[in-house]
């Protein structure tokens, strides 16, 4: 009896939710529809490009890439600006097959009207390709201001690649759909992108394995149990939500309190989010930032709290 | 050899700051702006044509704004520009000095509050408080008047510290003349409680954990110090506090405190609270407003400062470092509470410069509840300069512990920071001398035109004192837009008429009130060019000053609306100006009259405007109604009394009216042809009550001072 409550409380319900968080990434993910596959890496080879990845008014770069699935609908260009709002110019991405001269799409927007992260998304009628099938581009910005500078690089220029499937194809025979599902989760664990999109899916697993661990005592210290929950908040909460916020404060403060944590344990934390906070800036992960960051300062508040405690001051300056 | 080497570095330090502005702005002036910076190019004028008043306009309608917190630094600065004669180095100079000064200070502040002899560490950290990015990124690009408190700050406190520690006289005598030089610093005190705040904030923590960190003696000895301060600012700060109390539309605190200000508390908090702790712990300003809201600096914060963010890890490492040593092994426990105490201050700093951390934030929207706290909506700029300056001391007491316990990391450090700070300098030109809002490629640097000078100087001989002009284009701020002559550079910044030549123009929708504003912009857009000059008359505009040289890529849209540029004619120039008086040589300025002729006072009064808070007045005739209208902003304080002069105790004459939509009236009654009265505006007066305040209080300090000394402090 013990060994099927161990085997329901630390195997079954945590497949099950790992289940949801799967579930939920393919089937209710607001960033991308169940039908569609990414692909991120994309091997384009060119055929011409600006000098010194300097993209400049007229220029144009010319390149193709092999398609990784038939219909695709979306391609994504990754642009290194700096640029201002208000200094908008025009993107054009033309698009054809290898076999033909004929530009099947040809879409031209204003820069800010599409831009999200320095990508910007091109989203075109599906077009009737075949799997490997050669595809050629023609990238072309027009009315950059002259102190605009908008750098490309071969290696990330073709970010993104999208393929629309319809359900009728993905559902003609239970092996189709399996090797569809197959590629949908190996593509989903390998973007990060989407990872990060669909993490609020992840948070009733983090939070039952929190909970098993501090029951079965494996996790032994409440104020680790706290450290656990503020690591969660940071990850998987992507905005700052005051009543999270302070009930966290408040348990973090109890649980030094009760496990009579020293300042040293405060002041290690704070500084082990703050090198987080600086490896998040690094690699440009702006909104983790400000969850670490938080978190950084009110650890310094309580290990400045503490230490004032410890010292014990008693001559006067 | 050290010591030579240090002190030839020390001078060269200050040779290159003196010289940096000379690279930075390649001989052209540093002006422009919302304060215009004017007064340090034209003290004299400044002084002459505006200081001295407490009802007072610049490009905009009066209104009782008392200017006497600039006499004493005018004064001083008028004495300078007669010994250098030159525009350009005088300018520089006072771009220079808070850099100078804040760097020498903050220098001498530390060697004061840790050890003597830490010559390497003090210079690092006085250099990364005069040379701080956050600076770059927000203060002295705009060089408002808080940038003097860089200085100022290290100035005051190492003057208090040294009497503080020895008790002499002669800090205190030295602490009072910084005081009264640089009053009109003392004025920016939304920028100073931005820096006391987290002071006071600090000692309520360590009072609550019970901790004493002074001695009662050097408690006092720091409230006679802020005698010494604040007892020589009651010549301006009287006039002010009453200017407050008067609660009418014309009044400072009206506009500061109006009920749109408070109204705006909360959303400008949550708009703008959108930074982390994170960027300013790498001594830089807030990524996600520079990029939310546009700022010129966009590039360089992209570029450069993205691009060395590991460099500049130091600054929060070695606090880390520090704060993991504290405590260990160090004996000097006066070192480990100045430390702490300082610690304290810099994090409460920290957080009122950020805000956005976490529900912390909500405790600042609550704050906003406090009479007054409005006035820290933007809480990035009124806590900016405190924040630097104790992180700046937080890190040198950091390097020094560091270097105490760990000699070889310590240095290490201390080398890295200097390099961090030298290579953060790098986009510091693009940053100061950058582009005009959004003009695609004028700069902000210029040389005043000969040709608008002359120009200007020849309005003076046209146009009255007590007559106003309007500029054309009449556009949303109250700016004027002056092209430099040889380069694309411009003037851009409040209209410089009043400072240069005592006149007042009209330049925008900020130049009028609320009611003006609205219907001369509709009347401009629907063309209703009678309606128009009805406005020129009700608010005593004779003369209209066209620029006709500001090209159409100069932010237009922002600057004027498409639609009211374009309203703003040759058919609008002809309907609403009647004769051209004057023309600049090249053609790019244009005086005309109006068409109706309005005055300052009704047509039944001649009058002798003795200066613009004083004028004798004669009734000539009884019509209209027995009344005096007087076209400048109703102010209750306007006395009207009998008698061709001034007489304090005289009762004030008839009933005082606001004239709607503009001025002030008064029913006088049935008063005899040839009647003289004077028209004073009184608060002028407490110019005179403060000043004797100050005197009488201040002499009764250093004498009590002198004879109670030893009981003061035993």
């Amino acid at each position: 009896m013990k060994k099927i409550r161990a085997f329901i409380l630390l195997v079954l319900i945590p497949i099950l939710l790992l289940a949801v968080w799967f579930a939920g990434s393919l089937f209710f993910n607001k960033a991308e529809s169940f039908t569609t596959l990414t692909y991120r890496s994309n091997d384009v080879s060119f055929t011409s490009f600006p000098n010194e990845g300097i993209l400049r008014n007229g220029e144009k770069i010319t390149g193709s890439f092999n398609a990784h699935e038939k219909h695709l609908g979306t391609v994504t260009l990754l642009l290194n600006e700096s640029i201002r709002q208000d200094d908008d110019y025009y993107l054009q991405l033309k698009i054809r097959k290898s076999t033909s001269n004929k530009w099947l799409y040809e879409i031209k927007d204003r820069s800010r009207s599409f831009k999200e992260m320095g990508h910007y998304t091109f989203g075109f009628p599906i077009l009737n390709n075949n799997k490997e099938e050669k595809i050629v581009f023609e990238i072309t910005a027009e009315k950059i201001a002259p102190y605009n500078l908008i750098k490309v690089s071969k290696k990330n220029l073709l970010l993104n690649t999208k393929y629309k499937f319809n359900k009728a194809e993905i559902v003609q025979s239970p092996l189709r759909f399996l090797s569809f599902v197959y590629t949908k989760i190996s593509l989903f664990i390998t973007n990060p992108e989407m990872l990060i999109a669909t993490n609020h899916f992840f948070i009733g697993f983090a939070l039952y394995m929190i909970g098993v661990l501090y029951i079965t005592k494996r996790l032994t210290n409440f104020a680790n149990v706290t450290l656990a929950l503020i690591a969660l908040d940071i990850i998987l909460v992507r905005t700052q939500i005051g009543v999270i916020n302070v009930s966290l404060f408040l348990l973090l403060i109890a649980s030094v309190i009760q496990n009579k944590k020293k300042s040293a344990w405060s002041l290690q934390v704070a500084f082990a989010l703050f090198i987080l906070s600086a490896v998040f800036s690094i690699f440009g992960q702006y909104t983790y930032i400000d969850k670490a960051s938080t978190w950084v300062y009110l650890f310094l508040i309580v290990f400045t709290v503490q230490k004032v405690r410890e010292l014990r001051f008693a001559k006067k300056l | 050899m050290g010591k030579i080497l240090y002190y030839c570095g020390f001078f060269l330090f200050i040779i290159g700051l003196i010289m940096y502005p000379y690279y930075l702005f390649e001989g052209k002036l540093f002006i422009g702006g919302d304060d215009t910076r004017l007064l340090y190019v034209y003290p004299a004028d400044f002084l002459k044509n505006w200081a001295f008043y407490t009802w007072n306009s610049v490009s905009s309608v009066s209104f009782n704004n008392p200017g006497f917190h600039f006499i004493p630094f005018l004064v001083f600065w008028s004495g300078i520009d007669s010994i250098i004669r030159n525009k350009t180095v005088i300018n520089y100079l006072a771009f220079s000095l808070p850099l100078i000064v804040g760097f020498v200070f903050m220098l001498f502040f530390l060697s004061e509050i840790i050890e003597k002899k830490r010559r390497a560490e003090y210079f690092v950290a006085a250099l990364m408080y005069a040379m701080s990015p956050i600076f770059f990124l927000h203060q002295y690009p705009i060089f408002l008047t808080p940038v003097w408190l860089i200085g100022l700050i290290p100035l005051v406190l190492y003057l208090g510290i040294l009497y503080v520690k020895t008790k002499r006289f002669v800090y205190l005598v030295i602490l009072s003349g910084v005081s009264i030089l640089f009053s009109f610093v003392f004025y920016t005190f939304a920028w100073i409680l931005g820096f006391i705040i987290p002071v006071l904030t600090g000692l309520v923590f360590f009072k609550i954990l019970r901790i004493k960190l002074l001695k009662n003696e050097n408690w006092r000895a720091i409230l006679v110090v802020l005698f010494a301060i604040g007892l020589p600012q009651l010549f301006w700060g009287i006039p002010f506090a009453l200017s407050l109390f008067s609660n009418t539309e014309a009044s400072l605190s009206s506009r500061v405190f109006s009920q749109q200000t408070t109204d705006t508390f909360s959303p400008t908090v949550l708009s703008t609270a959108i930074g982390n702790i994170f960027f300013p712990l790498t001594n830089l300003f807030h990524r996600q407003i520079i990029l939310d809201y546009n700022w010129s600096s966009i590039g360089s914060f992209v570029s450069t400062y993205q691009r060395i963010l590991p460099l500049l890890f130091v600054f929060p490492l070695t606090i880390f470092i520090a704060l993991f040593l504290i405590g260990k092994n160090i004996q000097d426990k006066i070192f480990i509470k100045k430390y702490m105490v300082f610690f304290v201050i810099f994090l409460i700093s920290l957080y009122f410069f950020t805000v956005n951390i976490g529900f912390l934030k909500y405790a600042f929207l609550y704050f906003g509840r406090i009479p007054g706290f409005v006035m820290f909506r933007n809480f990035y700029d009124k806590f900016e300069i405190g924040y630097v300056f104790f992180y700046s001391v937080i890190f040198c007491l950091s390097l020094v512990l560091v270097i105490k316990q760990h000699p070889r990391i310590g240095k290490f450090l201390l080398a890295l920071s200097f390099l961090s700070i030298a290579v953060a300098s790098y986009p510091n030109k693009e940053l100061i001398n950058n582009e005009v809002w959004r003009s695609k490629g004028y700069f902000k640097t210029v040389e005043l035109p000969r040709e608008y000078l002359d120009f200007v100087n020849d309005v003076k001989k046209i146009v009255p004192e007590d007559e106003q002009i309007i500029g054309i284009p009449f556009n949303n701020a109250a700016y004027s837009v002056i092209l430099d002559e040889n380069s694309k550079n411009a003037y851009v910044g409040t209209s410089p008429l009043k400072i240069l030549i005592n006149r007042n123009d009209i330049t925008g929708d900020l130049s009028l009130p609320a009611e003006g504003v609205e219907r001369i912009n509709k009347f401009i857009l629907d063309r209703n060019y009678d309606e128009i000059k009805k406005v020129l008359y009700e608010y005593n505009i004779n003369y209209v000053m066209v620029t006709k040289n500001i090209p159409y890529k100069f932010g237009f849209n922002y600057f004027v609306e498409t639609k009211k540029n374009a309203a703003q004619d040759k058919a609008f120039i002809n309907a609403i100006a009647k004769e051209k008086l004057l023309e600049s040589q090249k053609g790019n300025y244009e005086l005309y009259s109006t068409f109706t002729k309005s005055r300052i006072f009704s047509e039944n009064i001649s009058y002798r405007r003795i200066s613009p808070v004083s004028y004798e007045i004669t009734l000539i005739d009884k019509k209209p109604e027995n009344v005096v209208l007087f076209k400048e902003t109703f102010h209750p304080e306007w006395k009207l009394m009998k008698g061709a002069d001034y007489n304090p105790f005289a009762k004030e004459v008839g009933k005082h009216l606001p004239l709607q939509p503009y001025g002030n009236k008064w029913e006088i009654g049935d008063e005899e042809i040839g009647s003289k009265f004077y028209l004073y505006f009184q608060p002028q007066s407490y110019f005179l009550i403060g000043l004797i305040i100050t005197v009488a209080l201040y002499t009764i300090f250093i004498i009590m001072l002198k004879k109670y000394k030893r009981n003061i402090y035993k």
